[in-house]
């Protein structure tokens, strides 16, 4: 199951200007991202559990919000990018909520891994992939794969 | 792959060619004579090789753990004579340490780090060490700076019983951002880069809780696909915790993170060129909370004595480590013992691979239950992999079966060396007067300052944590709005010894320039000395207790060009450390640092050799910083202008015809530091700055910025060279030059000290912030600070 949380439009600002930037310094022009955070837990869980996981570890329920069925937009075209660490790649942030979940009363998950996935307006899905592998990703350590929302 | 892995089983019967072919096969990275060596070892003992066994000769006879090429032999051409040196290292760097033979170095050249004596009771030491991180960072820049860093604390920790980091240090080289050389497909972008080290060393020091104050930044497009990143830790260590012994009968017990897949081949990776093919496997992503907690089971555990010797787990993993913890004993490992991160791993895997955050002691097997209660209170993994024996022999197996049976003396002493040619022809230099320039200076000063190698670097230091432990003195951001570029750090260590009442510290600057080494490496190395030496004099540190740092990165030392800069700088260091008299007291090198352009042809970096440089504070309230502090404050200039451009930034920018490097008289400069050191104990000087790159006026600039200041100065009375050009004056880079702020009330008392010695009044610091150059009557440059400021202070990320 896979854990998406993002900030609140007011909040989320700075991350995306800072973001847009880093395009632009790369030669890419962007107006609008978007920014989530993935945790992607195997273990037996119930909506319940996820929800718990949720609020007492992994969201900030005022500048944050999180689904379980991922983000939606609405009826605009949208590609969502997701990258992820590679399974051979250390997992810092993974590993920690791994052991986070269980010090927070539940079961260990199997496996805890953390991603990012951005939103991509107007922009074609070639063009995404080359921002992407030029800014975003190192495939010595990245995977990623792109889905239109 | 089966025929090579059939190969290993008739490896003593293989001639050169199937040796050279197997090595490249298996990314060894051994030369003819090792693997020859190699095979008549296995010859004699009349058996073949396991896998293992080749990997660990491959680990620990690489570049990364003996530092082949530094210690082994030299024939050096030059000038027409030939000289031979049996071991440079040892006949250069180390030769200085042992003439000069100080009574407060503690450790030199045997452990992890150098370390020096510390405190007024002097019941401390400070250990100090630079590491450096290319070739990962090449790749993957985040991973290879977070795990650098992570690597240099280890070393920290695993010198004598464990020092407690205090300090990190961070120095960078990468391509110019604003580059448009063509790039290899494979390679980053030096934006890339840059922007990917600076947050690996960011969360990998911020985690840690250890404060990044000090270092520097350099673009050349020289380091376009090779960039350096040397990365320091300094630490602070009882005096009675400084030799460490493994006894045979101790058990060896592995403490940390889990061995993994990742960072096979590290060690190895260090004696190879990148190319595009470069493996993943040799990179790896750290985890600075892991180490946190080594660090504080490791504390904790070395003041309750329950171990007798400590080393970090770095290239080459458990076969170094282990491997040169029981030299003189012996090792029994029992792999099967080790934790994993997964199952998928080759027992020989285990064996070397570079898993980040381990560190292997030596236990006596009484203290087992102790330290084992200490570690699970840290929540820190660990395992017991064996014990230390008394049979010399390193035997490591997984289950039943052998991984490696080796004797450890012919793992440690017989790797074959190999006489390097090494050639150097002096450069071409003109020292004719500068040609006249088509900008005028005001111009061109605000296009030194805002050049990538002069201005702010606000935007890369605001990221680290420098006050974390409340120790930071003086930081690498100071003045009246806390931006001006400090000289050196300054740390005053009371967490680490506990004692508010002891005001002794410590400060680390750096010397670097490898612009000048492009002309001249012998020279370089004297200056990128002499500027680490009034970096920490300009804080007031005591400089005759300078311990010096030397860390050495080159291009492919098979090309005896490379090895004959490197034998001058190596040379100019021996000088600079007998004229300072300031010992070298750990050192690092890295070799190999060329790849292929985008048109498939060598890129060699330019010879860099960072010095860095440590000495006490011995009272750290009376450190002093570079920004101006009082109106009517007088400025005076410590040093001779000399004539001579060459290397200069004001080069880069305007060419100016002369490429001449100023000596430097080491004599002089010593006698000039002696005096201002005084002066500034005495507590004579209320600012002092030293100039280097870009010249006097960036110097007086920075000083007035960061003061909020102006300054009236004229060059009339300056002790300059005879014929010395306006040009020279404002922006030539001549060494052992420090501009010293005196308050008006101290100045007959100064004078008293400085007589004789080339110092002189050149101006004073005036309320009305503008900077005020002339020349006699003529005025060369005149404007706001503030307008010099915007110049400087450029965002680099």
């Amino acid at each position: 199951m896979i854990l998406e949380i993002w900030t609140k439009d007011k909040y989320a600002k700075n991350e995306e200007r800072n973001l847009i930037n880093k395009f632009k310094a790369a030669g890419f022009n962007l107006c609008k991202i978007h920014i989530s955070r993935l945790y992607k837990i195997k273990g037996d869980f119930s909506a319940r559990d996820f929800k718990k996981i949720s609020e007492n570890l992994l969201v900030d329920k005022i500048t944050e919000k999180v689904s379980l069925k991922g983000r939606k937009f609405g009826s605009k075209k949208i590609y969502k990018a997701e990258i992820w660490l590679k399974p051979s790649s250390t997992d810092v942030v993974g590993e920690s909520v791994l052991k986070a979940i269980g010090d927070i009363g539940q079961k260990e998950p199997e496996s805890a891994r953390f991603g990012r996935a951005f939103y991509f307006e107007s922009i074609s899905e070639s063009q995404i992939r080359l921002m992407i592998e030029k800014v975003l990703i190192n495939d010595i350590v990245n995977t990623y794969k792109i889905n239109k929302v | 792959m089966k025929n090579c892995e059939e190969q290993i089983s008739n490896f003593i019967n293989l001639n050169k060619r199937d040796l050279a072919g197997l090595n490249d096969f298996f990314g060894w990275s051994l030369n003819a004579l090792e693997l020859k060596e190699a095979r008549d070892y296995f010859k004699k003992i009349k058996r073949a090789p396991f896998r293992g066994d080749i990997e660990t000769i491959a680990q620990t006879w690489s570049e990364h753990c003996k530092h082949k090429t530094f210690s082994g032999p030299v024939k050096f051409k030059y000038r027409g004579r030939t000289k031979r040196y049996k071991n440079l290292f040892k006949e250069t760097i180390v030769k200085a340490t042992n003439k000069l033979d100080k009574s407060w170095c503690l450790s030199v050249f045997s452990d992890n780090a150098g370390i020096v004596e510390f405190g007024k009771d002097k019941k401390w030491g400070v250990a100090f060490k630079a590491e450096t991180h290319n070739h990962p960072c090449a790749i993957e820049p985040y991973g290879g700076a977070e795990t650098g860093v992570g690597g240099v604390i280890r070393d920290i920790l695993g010198v004598g019983l464990g020092a407690k980091p205090v300090l990190n240090t961070d120095n960078f080289c990468f391509g110019r951002l604003d580059s448009k050389m063509p790039l290899p497909k494979k390679a980053l972008s030096a934006k890339r880069i840059f922007s990917g080290v600076v947050d690996g060393v960011r969360d990998y020091g911020n985690r840690m809780g250890i404060p990044t104050a000090s270092g520097g930044i350099y673009f050349d497009d020289g380091y376009a696909l090779n960039p350096l990143v040397y990365v320091g830790c300094a630490g602070i260590i009882p005096r009675n915790k400084i030799h460490k012994k493994v006894c045979s009968g101790d058990l060896i017990v592995s403490i940390g993170g889990r061995t993994g897949r990742d960072g096979i081949h590290g060690a190895t990776f260090s004696s190879a060129n990148i190319d595009e093919d470069t493996s993943s496997a040799a990179v790896q992503i750290g985890h600075a909370l892991n180490e946190k907690k080594v660090l504080d089971a490791l504390l904790k555990a070395r003041d309750l004595n329950l171990y007798s010797a400590v080393t970090d787990c770095g290239a080459g993993g458990f076969s170094s480590a282990i491997g040169e913890l029981g030299e003189e004993t012996g090792a029994r490992v029992y792999l099967e013992k080790a934790l994993l991160k997964d199952s998928k791993i080759e027992p020989w895997e285990i064996w070397v691979s570079e898993s980040q955050e381990r560190m292997v002691l030596s236990v006596p097997k009484k203290n087992l239950s102790r330290l084992k209660k200490i570690l699970e209170e840290e929540d820190c993994e660990y395992c017991v992999l064996g014990e230390f024996t008394s049979d010399k022999k390193l035997s490591v197996t997984y289950n039943d079966e052998t991984v490696v049976n080796l004797d450890m003396l012919f793992l440690h002493h017989k790797l074959p060396n190999i006489e390097k040619s090494a050639v150097f022809s002096d450069f071409k230099v003109s020292n004719k007067a500068p040609k006249k320039p088509k900008k005028n200076y005001l111009s061109i000063l605000k296009d030194i300052l805002a050049h990538p190698n002069v201005c702010s670097r606000h935007s890369v230091i605001s990221q680290y944590d420098h006050e974390v432990q409340g120790g930071t003195v003086i930081k690498p951001l100071e003045g009246k709005y806390g931006d001006g570029p400090g000289d050196a750090a300054v740390i005053w260590p009371h967490a680490s010894t506990g004692n508010m009442k002891d005001f002794s510290g410590f400060a680390v600057s750096h010397g670097f320039n490898p612009a000048l080494g492009k002309i001249d490496p012998y020279e370089m190395a004297m200056h990128s000395a002499d500027e680490a030496v009034r970096n920490l004099l300009c804080v007031g540190a005591n400089i005759k207790k300078t311990a010096f740092m030397d860390n050495f990165c080159a291009a492919s030392p098979k090309d005896p060009k490379v090895m004959g800069e490197l034998v001058r700088a190596s040379e100019g260091c021996y000088d600079a450390a007998m004229g300072f008299g300031a010992p070298f007291i750990s050192g690092k090198d890295s070799f190999y640092n060329q790849s292929k352009d985008s048109k498939g042809r060598e890129y060699p970096i330019p010879l860099s050799l960072l010095i860095s440089s440590l000495a006490p504070v011995e009272d750290i309230r009376k450190a002093i910083t570079m920004n101006f502090k009082k109106e009517g404050n007088l400025i005076y200039m410590l040093g001779m202008a000399s004539c001579g451009m060459g290397g200069s930034i004001y080069n880069e920018i305007n060419k100016s015809g002369n490429n001449f490097i100023s000596a430097l008289n080491i004599k002089e400069a010593v006698k000039l530091y002696g005096a201002a050191l005084e002066a500034i104990n005495k507590g004579f000087a209320a600012s002092a700055h030293d100039v280097s790159q870009g010249g006097f006026a960036v110097a007086i600039s920075e000083m007035a910025f960061a003061g909020g200041f102006g300054a009236d100065i004229d060059f009339e009375n300056m002790a300059k060279e005879k014929d010395i050009s306006e040009i020279e004056l404002l922006f030539g880079e001549s060494p052992s030059r420090i501009i010293i702020e005196i308050e008006k009330e101290n100045e007959k008392k100064f004078l008293s000290l400085i007589k004789g010695l080339a110092i002189k009044k050149i101006g004073v610091v005036k309320e009305d912030p503008l900077l005020d150059i002339k020349f006699c009557e003529k005025r060369l440059l005149k404007e706001n600070i503030f307008i010099l400021k915007d110049s400087w202070k450029r965002e680099l990320l």
